[in-house]
């Protein structure tokens, strides 16, 4: 007999690893053990797909939310230009493949989606940085840069500006991911990946601006 | 309304079926049906009951069709005074012959205007029974002692009436005489068990489609497994061997191959898709029901065997239900999806299981291949 691997209860569709690394180590520095999940694990697996086009390719929504077992279903996608466009694909995506989903709210809530489907499964998106921002992981991560590097953080600002006037190929909306990385260039251990920096608190963890991402994960997963 | 892709293959396809009171299926509902139906869910959730439901349905009130699902079942009995006897009694919920069975399917495509299709078998008390006189070439026996069956069909102006013993049991021979499907005329429904077919079901399919486009079409299927296939043979004087359980007597031709092939030699994969393909060739226009389609296929072959499905079904107006437990089996299936197909497309999958209540899960074509592409567990 064909082995019995099941679908999690949880799930969390990301657009790439660093998001996938990430945010284990959100939760793991407010104490919440995290292993790589399974069924019954109290934790959602992530699953890294490559780009918001393939979480908001057709189909996918729907047979996520059909495998057997599921009953927690999130999505996390970056703003990039325009978060109310984003929002209106997700939207869009719902009405045509989860017949009970078809009047979500016409703005995401500033503090995350969480809705119950008709079977009492669960659905809900989070909108890098914030759910009203342009931007994606790299603004949400800027805000958890503790208070005291402000005067450091706008150095590095500064320093990018430098650079790009010296004919340094950055492309606007990738700004401040290179503000984020320059600043954790200049730490005691140079240039930690982002998921490392958390972990390492040199980006706070429990910063106050972390929390309404917190409190929406928490709606979802762990009500 | 979502529109199947139809071909010229023809032939109605449904696009939605409601079970009630059969086996342990109280109430049942599957909807977004197309072409090719991949049935799935734990064991003991009534796939095959629901393979049956299908067959019972689209029969027309064809005898032969109630017989192999007894067969299959092995739901019989010996009987001294009429040697077997079926347990019909299993068919109905909890063996509750006072409700009867109702079936109903909508199809869709050429004919479907005429709307729904139902069937439905109940048990009636004999005009014996009731004090009124018998009309026996109605076929009413005097010793209709346990009522009668009675199968009603859409499809066909009279049922099927046959007399039950006091235990409310079918004798085989009774209900043969009753036989509205002649064997001239072919089932609309081809029923594969999980044994597969046995050598003798190969030869009497084969006499059935020899020296018509059927036969090419087996040929043509044969040839997506391996491409030398040329010809397929039954040898008449070997026929009585054939009731055995050896596969002696069929024969291939294959290209760069001395001499002929016996199908013994080629891989049990090989004889498997020859019974597909053979049983598709035969239910052109109707339905192709298989238990358990994996049964002795490697991974390798599923994906040829579904290649070959979909394309021989398409082609010849059949509409296939299936069903598995494997991962391979569904994988397999999913691999071959088309991810841009407008729902529900020509490849479905749906979950059988109490944990859905009275309604099945589908997944339509494009939603089949996101499970293949995110390894998703459907069963």
């Amino acid at each position: 007999m064909a082995t019995e691997t099941r679908t999690p209860a949880m799930k969390l569709l990301v657009e790439g690893s660093t998001e996938r690394r990430l945010i284990p180590q959100l939760f793991k520095a407010r104490g919440i053990t995290w292993s790589d999940a399974e069924r019954g694990s109290d934790v959602p697996l992530i699953d890294n797909f490559g780009g918001v086009e393939n979480i908001l390719k057709a189909g996918t929504l729907a047979a996520e939310f059909k495998a057997s077992g599921l009953e927690r279903l999130g999505v996390i996608v970056d703003a990039n230009g325009n978060a109310a466009g984003r929002w209106d694909a997700i939207r869009q995506r719902c009405q045509s493949e989860l017949p009970d989903m078809s009047d979500l709210p016409r703005q995401i809530p500033e503090n995350g989606f969480v809705g119950e489907r008709q079977n009492g499964s669960w659905f809900g998106a989070w909108i890098m940085p914030d759910n009203r921002h342009q931007g994606a992981l790299e603004e949400f991560l800027l805000d958890l840069i503790p208070d005291d590097a402000a005067e450091l953080v706008e150095y590095a600002r500064h320093s990018v500006d430098g650079a790009r006037e010296r004919g340094a190929p950055l492309r606007d909306v990738d700004i401040t991911k290179s503000v984020v990385h320059t600043w954790l260039a200049w730490q005691q251990e140079p240039g930690p990946q982002l998921h490392e920096a958390v972990m390492r608190r040199v980006l706070d963890p429990h910063h106050p601006q972390s929390q309404p991402f917190v409190s929406w994960f928490t709606r979802l997963f762990w009500p | 309304m979502p529109q199947l892709g139809l071909d010229p293959g023809g032939g109605a396809v449904y696009s939605s079926i409601e079970i009630n009171g059969f086996r342990s299926l109280e109430q049942m509902r599957l909807e977004g049906l197309s072409r090719v139906n991949l049935l799935v869910g734990s064991n003991n959730s009534g796939k095959t009951s629901v393979l049956e439901c299908i067959g019972l349905l689209h029969a027309a009130a064809d005898y032969r069709v109630l017989r192999s699902v007894l067969e299959l079942r092995g739901e019989w009995l010996p009987d001294e005074d009429h040697g077997r006897v079926y347990d019909i009694a299993q068919l109905f919920s909890c063996r509750d012959t006072s409700r009867p069975i109702r079936l109903s399917g909508q199809p869709i495509g050429p004919g479907s205007e005429l709307g729904a299709i139902t069937a439905a078998l109940s048990i009636r008390a004999s005009l014996g029974q009731l004090g009124l006189p018998l009309h026996e070439e109605a076929g009413e026996a005097a010793d209709e002692s346990g009522g009668r069956l009675v199968w009603e069909s859409s499809e066909r102006k009279r049922g099927f009436r046959a007399a039950l013993t006091v235990d409310r049991m079918m004798p085989v021979r009774q209900a043969s005489r009753h036989s509205w499907g002649t064997d001239d005329e072919i089932p609309r429904v081809q029923f594969i068990g999980t044994q597969g077919l046995v050598p003798s079901d190969i030869g009497d399919i084969f006499d059935d489609v020899v020296l018509t486009d059927a036969e090419d079409s087996a040929v043509e299927a044969m040839r997506l497994i391996d491409s030398r296939v040329e010809r397929i043979a039954v040898l008449a004087s070997r026929r009585p061997q054939l009731a055995s359980s050896a596969r002696g007597g069929i024969l291939l031709r294959m290209q760069d191959v001395e001499g002929r092939v016996p199908i013994g030699s080629v891989g049990d994969g090989m004889w498997r898709i020859l019974g597909l393909a053979l049983a598709l060739a035969r239910a052109r226009g109707g339905v192709l029901l298989v238990d358990e389609i994996d049964t002795g296929l490697h991974y390798t072959v599923m994906q040829k065997m579904w290649t070959m499905i979909a394309e021989r079904s398409s082609a010849l107006g059949v509409q296939v239900f299936a069903t598995t437990h494997s991962r391979d089996c569904y994988e397999s299936l999913a691999s071959v999806a088309d991810p841009d197909a407008d729902p529900p497309g020509n490849l479905t999958i749906h979950r059988i299981g109490p944990e859905n209540g009275t309604s099945s899960i589908g997944f339509s074509e494009h939603e089949v291949a996101a499970v293949a592409e995110r390894g998703l567990e459907v069963r």
